[in-house]
């Protein structure tokens, strides 16, 4: 375990970029069992502990405590391409883990767009209001078992099988719970197999219009990889995949029922403009406009009546990243306090938040 | 025991009751708490056939109204120090609501009944626990929407119910388990909180109260499975879908258990969505040909009465000891015996059979000779052609390992689908018993923890197995097995004996004990395999939402 009391500029640097604050203190872990002494030891001392993937989704302040980096534990443990799956150390970045999948002829599955500089541990513990979306999910969706630390009741493995039912689902303690109750030391993911993939470009359409487009593809049954709409590019992008056949057969039933798309990318295209949009993407910290941007979860008419646009007071922009007809998640860029009335609208939470460690509270709208 | 004996409540205790519910929704007549003695456990039902009742009875059985009672309830428990055990409908099959101390009363949600909101716009619904799911699927159909949640026993269980043990519908492929479609519940935990897990602008992800401090914010996932032991759901938020307008359905035959597994599974890994799939190992499959037939003969009359088989976890003792005759038919005939010889070696066999599920060692050996094939239902559900075109996909990947039978075995499932979970089998009438374990795995150990179980107990009991809900990385293995005892205590010894037998093959093949039974009492020594380490965890959950141990005690966890 490497330790550092006096920050060195390059780590000064990865919490500064990100609008954190700094630690007292950082230490680099590199094994599941540095990080659960480093948590037991910091616990015997009353010293206050944040553990740290990325960083593009801390909310709580690292101020004052030891920073747990865990980047060091990155190590891919095992691959059973008969199951599809992929058992990986929480500190493996997303898109290592994609590139170390993509060179064994497996995917790391299409969940909703997000960071791929985030790890997995990172992605997994990250603070997401809302449920389970089957299909179209996140990547928490994906996650069919992993392994945690509790610095009060010990380690903990939630064993790799299939949607059980042997009483509460345990690694929800762990997941989306922020490292407050403790880190993730490991991961077992669905790793499935590539399939063809298109990428369906859509462009000049406003915010209601692109709702009416994915609410019609969304109950005529087919289910996107990931939506990707900007309001002011006026571009909805939705990547689909499905074996050739099928996934030649969805684009035609689009076109002929619901709207032509502008553009059309392969694979090779849809794989590039994804890192291109997740280097990009708006709910992390390192976002240059995350300190003006907050994640917002709505209903669709909650956008339209009154309408919630860049017409809205304060908006600068909208990015839509999930969509469900019971919920739509996006960002809003808001260059003034979001103090419009908002019904319908189910979660708000400021993206770039400096929470301070003993707070109980979530989230509290700034 | 007495024919009448004094309620375990003392007379202010029932005042107590009375008053926050009315006295007419309280019950301590010996009739009515020996109506809650089981659920659909089957070792209760063993106990009953054996005349040996009220193991399990309650002091007492309280229907409350609303919310508003149940949290009174749950105060009144916590002062006096009574268990609660919570009730739906009953259809439990792990013991999950057998009251374990004579001072329990049982919480019957029964009158909590109503589907508050079914929003098609949103595709969402809010509905009280004791909503049976028959009635609830109707009034969502009435409306073009629907649950997408269909176990066998719906006419008979309740939403409730289905949180509470994280339950399968027959179609989760497609639409997911009953954790895939709850969006937040409302729970009133053992310190009479009322929690909404839901969502809110102010604290997205955490609920108001006071318990609030210790959880995390995916509360709705804790509280997803936890049986009554964390706290009683009131009201539930679920997502719904369009109610689909097309449905192609199929039977597939395979020469090994092997080949069709690896159909299925590439099915799944290649993204597609059917709404059912169901392989039937050699010998559920020969009773389930040996249904199709009789629906065939009953199609005739008016009323069907059809016996369930493809739909039946339980198959009556007469599917059971044809399917045996068949097995016998079939292995001798492998075996080159001339067929009038046939004939009465095949009537002296259905004698002896008919005793043979007591020596079931005899008739596994003899189901692994068996030269029979492997039967799949699968059945895609949709709303245009699109679904055509997925469903042709599917029949033709799995043409290229086994023989297309037409639509025959899927119609045949789907009209006898639930026929069967609101029947106690006549086996137990007979002297055995049948009970079903279903477990999950991934796809590289289906075959060995199948086998492993299979070994486990196949000096106890008779054993077959269907293999459904499945996904891409993984799916469940879902035993029947049946057995005898020469009075109670043997049928009871051998009975414990293969669950105990069975779940320590599950755990040590690496698969969960649980897919969508729940654990209950039965599973409740081999929660910790599931959950290394999760014990210390579930008692820190005990210790915030239940400090006094009074819901649902010794359940999930022992």
């Amino acid at each position: 375990m490497r330790e550092t009391t006096t920050l060195s500029a390059p780590t000064r640097q990865h919490y500064e970029a990100r609008g954190l604050e700094l630690p007292r203190e950082e230490r680099v872990v590199s094994t599941s069992g540095e990080l659960m002494e480093g948590c037991r030891e910091l616990r015997a001392a009353g010293r206050p502990s944040v553990v740290v993937g990325d960083g593009q989704h801390l909310r709580y302040s690292p101020a004052g405590a030891v920073a747990l980096r865990t980047e060091g534990m990155d190590r891919i443990l095992s691959i059973d391409r008969h199951s599809g799956l992929v058992q990986a150390e929480a500190g493996v970045r997303w898109r290592d883990l994609q590139d170390a999948l993509f060179a064994e002829g497996l995917s790391a599955g299409g969940y909703a767009l997000q960071p791929s500089t985030a790890t997995l541990g990172g992605l997994l513990a990250r603070f997401r209001p809302g449920p389970k979306t089957l299909g179209m999910g996140s990547v928490r969706d994906g996650c069919v078992a992993l392994s945690a630390f509790s610095p009060t009741s010990g380690s903990y493995e939630y064993l790799a099988a299939p949607r059980k039912a042997a009483g509460p689902d345990l690694r929800y303690l762990f997941i989306g719970a922020e490292g407050r109750n403790g880190p993730i030391l490991e991961a077992t993911m669905v790793a499935r197999r590539p399939l063809e993939s298109e990428l369906l470009i859509f462009e000049g359409l406003g915010l209601n219009e692109a709702l009416a487009l994915l609410e019609a593809i969304y109950r005529a049954g087919l289910r996107w990889q990931w939506i990707h709409y900007v309001a002011s590019s006026e571009r909805l992008q939705i990547a689909l995949s499905a074996p050739g056949a099928l996934l030649r057969g969805q684009i035609r039933w689009i076109e002929a029922n619901l709207r032509l798309p502008e553009a059309h990318l392969d694979v090779e295209g849809l794989r590039a403009r994804r890192r291109w949009l997740e280097d990009r993407h708006p709910a992390r910290r390192a976002h240059s406009r995350a300190e003006r941007s907050s994640g917002l979860w709505c209903t669709a008419r909650a956008l339209q009546n009154p309408p919630l646009d860049r017409s809205t007071p304060g908006v600068d922009d909208l990015t839509i990243t999930a969509f469900t007809p019971d919920r739509v998640e996006l960002v809003v860029e808001h260059h003034a306090p979001l103090d419009v009335p908002m019904p319908g609208v189910i979660a708000r939470w400021p993206l770039r938040q400096n929470l301070p460690l003993d707070s109980t509270a979530t989230t509290e709208l700034s | 025991m007495s024919l009448n004996p004094a309620p375990n409540l003392s007379a202010a205790m029932q005042r107590d009751l009375e008053a926050i519910v009315g006295a007419e929704w309280v019950r301590y007549q010996l009739p009515d708490r020996l109506a809650y003695d089981n659920d659909c456990w089957p070792r209760g039902i063993i106990l009953t056939r054996g005349r040996r009742l009220g193991v399990h009875r309650p002091s007492a059985v309280v229907q409350p109204a609303n919310e508003a009672e149940v949290v009174e309830l749950v105060r009144w428990a916590r002062k006096t120090g009574t268990p609660i055990i919570p009730f739906g409908a009953g259809s439990g099959v792990c013991g999950g609501t057998v009251a374990l101390d004579e001072r329990a009363i049982v919480i019957d949600l029964k009158r909590l009944d109503r589907l508050l909101e079914a929003d098609a716009e949103r595709l969402i619904m809010r509905a009280q626990p004791g909503l049976i799911g028959m009635n609830m699927e109707r009034a969502l159909n009435y409306r073009g929407l629907t649950l997408g949640h269909f176990p066998s026993s719906l006419y008979c269980s309740s939403v409730g119910g289905y949180l509470a043990a994280r339950s399968a519908g027959q179609y989760s492929s497609l639409y997911g388990k009953i954790e895939d479609m709850v969006v937040s519940m409302r729970v009133v935990t053992g310190r009479a909180d009322v929690i909404d897990s839901a969502a809110s602008v102010r604290r997205p992800g955490v609920w108001e109260g006071a318990a609030a401090e210790a959880m995390a914010p995916e509360s709705t996932q804790l509280f997803v499975g936890s049986e009554g032991t964390l706290g009683l759901i009131t009201e539930a938020t679920l997502r719904l879908q369009p109610l689909p307008s097309r449905q192609l359905y199929r039977g597939f035959q395979f020469p090994t258990l092997q080949g069709a597994l690896d159909a299925i599974r590439e099915l799944m890994q290649q993204g597609l969505r059917p709404a059912v799939v169901r392989l039937y190992d050699e010998f559920d499959s020969l009773i389930a040909g040996s249904g199709r037939k009789r629906a065939r003969k009953a199609n005739t009359s008016p009323v069907s009465t059809v016996p369930p088989a493809t739909a039946s976890p339980t198959p009556s003792a007469g599917e059971l000891l044809k399917g045996l005759g068949r097995l016998a038919k079939r292995t001798l005939g492998d075996l080159g015996v001339a067929a009038p010889v046939e004939r009465l070696v095949d009537r002296a066999s259905r004698e002896l059979l008919s005793r043979a599920v007591g020596q079931p060692l005899l008739i596994n050996r003899l189901a692994e000779r068996v030269p029979a094939q492997c039967l799949l239902v699968i059945g895609f559900e949709g709303h245009n052609e699109l679904i055509d075109a997925e469903a042709s996909f599917a029949f033709d990947l799995l043409g290229r390992y086994g023989v297309d039978l037409g639509e025959g075995p899927g119609k045949h499932w789907l009209k006898n689908r639930f026929s069967v979970s609101y029947k106690q089998s006549p086996m137990f009438d007979a002297g055995t018993f049948v009970d079903t374990m279903e477990v999950s795995t991934t796809w590289e150990n289906v075959l060995p923890l199948y086998e492993a179980v299979r070994r486990a107990v196949e000096r106890e009991v008779f054993i077959m197995a269907h293999f459904s809900h499945v996904y891409a990385e993984g799916c469940s293995i879902y035993f029947t097995f049946a057995g005898f005892g020469s009075d109670l205590d043997q049928t009871l010894r051998t009975y414990e004996l293969t669950w105990n037998r069975a779940l320590g093959a599950v755990a040590d093949a690496g698969g969960s004990i649980a897919h969508h039974h729940g654990v209950g009492r039965s599973k409740a020594a081999f929660t910790a395999r599931d959950h290394r380490g999760g014990e210390p965890l579930f008692k820190g959950l005990k210790s915030t939402y239940d400090p006094d141990g009074i819901l649902n005690p010794s359940k999930v966890y022992l």
